[in-house]
């Protein structure tokens, strides 16, 4: 299936999920002439329209090159997606684990686990640079800069017991 | 009132604006030196760090971060012959064939003077029509503001790169996320899922670092590393004469860069592949391009940074940014509050004129930056990729996360990421949507304000001449789009007949 006729689903779906959605929102007694899903449902079915257009236009483009077969192999074509993946999967990790081991720990872990991914040697070095840059970050924006980041859970202990 | 360089002298001397540009300048040419961060991509990671700063010390480290990456682009695409940046792209045919004949420090040096050149050029021009123009906005009604709207998302959509119709669905899925929270006229809620997180809404800053830095970290993670970049590399300043002989390209570069800056959609890379072409038509020696010409590094160079002026006149004057660069710069503004257009420049010409003031000191800056910073950028650059990658990484969450200490935010940022991941593999441009969330409040504030005036009659956008014409320009630009697409198309489909043929 080519990529404009894939996302032309998408999007219609995503237009179909909005007008949807849009039907929820409540009324107000201080409603004007348009309400407050006026336009949410205008643009999903202006959306909708344009995503049609697009599902027209691939099907014609697939129509006319349908003889032209992929020549990329799933490996090739796939692996970036893959890797990409990962690293939003280290991203994901971060959103979880920071509020319970804290700042510093769960960006030391961000850069460790990334590096890691990224191919860097499993040596010494990697973590020495992760604890180094975490402490580096947690210095300059915590420290220096007063930039609030994430408290664990030992740190809201501490807090709560007056430390 | 003061005069401006009074006001612009005050701030700079008042204020750590100086410093912001000094500061910003140098980050700006570290990010644009490493291939694949854009001059946008480096403003979006410093963006919610200016969050708690001072809006004219924010304004001019974002401004200055801009300049510094136009020329931190022309690094690796004169050493490795990899432009750090898209405007870039054109110093890389001359300046990389100039490295091979081993006069690199050469090529850096005449970049650096033509884009000092050129940004100074360009500030002058900003300074001359900025605040001229922004009393045309006094005549703008909410039909008109509405018309604006659209007319700055038609331009964008038709303009940025890929179909037309992709333009326009993402700028809708962009005023559709800047629908989510409490509606502004009623109260309310809408898109909330009963999250306290979304009752005000999705930060546009959210949506810019998730679409423009996350998405470029998962796109590098399937990319091999990057080249390494020559290490004994030093800056050696043009003498004067080389100067003059390349005057009449450093002419053309800053004349189009000016215009393309002005022009919403345009940007730094078209103004310096025009500037290249041109100056190479104009040249006495135009034998020599492609072969080491200074005229062929000074072009592109003095446009791109002509450019990093020239934009702000549409972003600060009617509040339509011409390129991610500036739709970030206007993000910043939003930020702390502030709205552009004439009210802007009466109620804050301190800002407005501190400003210009630091884009000023920033492009002084980046000589003496551009030269002393060259030493340890190479070795900064030359680190292993999983590493410079990793340290990214931990920037971005630390950033999005200080914005308002919400974890939400930044799991928010991280799928942001992955829309904007799923738009370049789709070839979806990203600017409409940002455009669309930056303008999607002034869109529909103005339209329901218009039709509560007309008691619901729309034709109160068509009785108001100022909307009239804004919207038949934007009727004008999406019909003469749609049959450049049509040409375009048929062009491409006679060329493939005939390769069946043959």
């Amino acid at each position: 299936m080519g990529k404009d006729l894939a996302s032309g689903i998408a999007m219609l779906v995503i237009s179909g999920i909005v007008y949807y959605g849009a039907t929820g929102i409540g009324t107000s007694f201080m409603a004007d002439p348009v309400g407050p899903a006026g336009l949410p449902k205008l643009l999903a079915v202006v959306l909708g329209v344009l995503s049609l257009l697009l599902i027209a236009q691939a099907c014609i483009k697939l129509w006319r090159t349908r003889d032209k077969a992929a020549s990329e192999t799933f490996e090739k074509r796939w692996r970036p997606h893959l890797l990409a993946m990962g690293m939003l999967g280290i991203g994901v990790g971060y959103v979880v684990i920071a509020e319970i081991v804290g700042y510093m720990v769960g960006i030391a872990l961000v850069i460790l686990a990334t590096s890691l991914y990224q191919g860097a040697a499993r040596s010494w070095r990697a973590p020495a640079i992760a604890l180094g840059g975490a402490f580096s970050f947690w210095l300059l924006f915590v420290a220096l800069l007063d930039i609030g980041q994430p408290e664990g859970v030992w740190e809201r202990l501490l807090v709560s017991l007056g430390v | 009132m003061s005069d401006p360089f009074s006001l612009a002298w005050s701030v700079l001397t008042t204020t750590p604006a100086a410093f912001a540009a000094v500061g910003g300048v140098a980050w700006g040419i570290l990010g644009g030196a490493l291939p694949g961060i854009s001059p946008s991509i480096t403003m979006a990671l410093l963006l919610p760090f200016t969050f708690a700063m001072e809006p004219v010390v924010a304004l001019v480290l974002l401004v200055s971060t801009y300049v510094g990456a136009e020329y931190g682009g022309s690094i690796p695409a004169i050493l490795i012959r990899t432009p750090g940046t898209n405007a870039a792209a054109a110093t890389t045919i001359d300046g990389y064939a100039m490295h091979q004949q081993g006069r690199g420090g050469e090529a850096l040096g005449i970049s650096l003077v033509a884009g000092v050149i050129g940004g100074l050029f360009g500030i002058i021009l900003l300074v001359m029509l900025a605040e001229p123009l922004s009393n045309v906005a006094l005549l703008f009604t909410p039909p008109a503001y509405f018309a604006l709207g659209i007319l700055g998302l038609s331009v964008i959509a038709t303009l940025t790169e890929g179909s037309t119709l992709k333009g326009f669905m993402v700028a809708i899925i962009g005023l559709l996320i800047a629908t989510v929270g409490s509606d502004p006229q009623t109260g309310v809620m809408r898109f909330t899922f009963d999250r306290p997180e979304l009752m005000n809404g999705i930060p546009p800053i959210v949506v810019m670092v998730g679409v423009f830095a996350v998405s470029e970290l998962l796109v590098q993670s399937g990319l091999p590393p990057w080249q390494q970049t020559d290490r004994d590399t030093r800056v050696k300043l043009p003498s004067l004469r080389l100067m003059w002989r390349c005057r009449r390209a450093l002419g053309i570069g800053s004349g189009i860069g000016a215009f393309e800056g002005a022009m919403p959609g345009a940007g730094g890379t078209i103004a310096s592949f025009m500037s290249y072409n041109e100056a190479k038509r104009w040249s006495k020696t135009p034998e020599e391009f492609g072969h080491g010409s200074a005229e062929g590094i000074a072009s592109p160079e003095a446009a791109n940074n002509t450019v990093t002026a020239t934009t702000l006149v549409p972003t600060f004057v009617f509040g339509i940014p011409g390129s991610n660069s500036a739709a970030i710069l206007l993000a910043g503004l939003l930020m702390h509050g502030l709205l552009p257009g004439p009210l802007l420049f009466e109620k804050y010409p301190d800002l407005v004129y501190g400003l210009f003031g630091g884009l000023f000191v920033a492009n002084f800056a980046q000589l003496p930056i551009g030269i002393l910073i060259m030493t340890p950028l190479i070795w900064l650059v030359n680190r292993p990729k999983p590493y410079l990658l990793a340290f990214i990484y931990a920037l971005v969450l630390s950033g999005v996360y200080s914005v308002d200490g919400s974890i939400f935010h930044v799991a928010l940022a991280l799928g942001f990421g992955v829309i904007g991941y799923l738009f370049r593999a789709l070839g979806f441009p990203f600017l409409p949507l940002v455009l669309g969330v930056i303008l999607g409040y002034m869109v529909e504030s103005n339209y329901r304000r218009a039709l509560q005036v007309s008691g619901g009659d729309h034709g109160i956008f068509i009785d108001d001449p100022v909307s009239a014409g804004l919207l038949l320009t934007a009727v004008l630009f999406v019909a003469i789009s749609l049959w450049r697409n049509w040409l375009h198309s048929r062009k491409q489909s006679e060329v493939e007949a005939e390769v069946g043929a043959g």
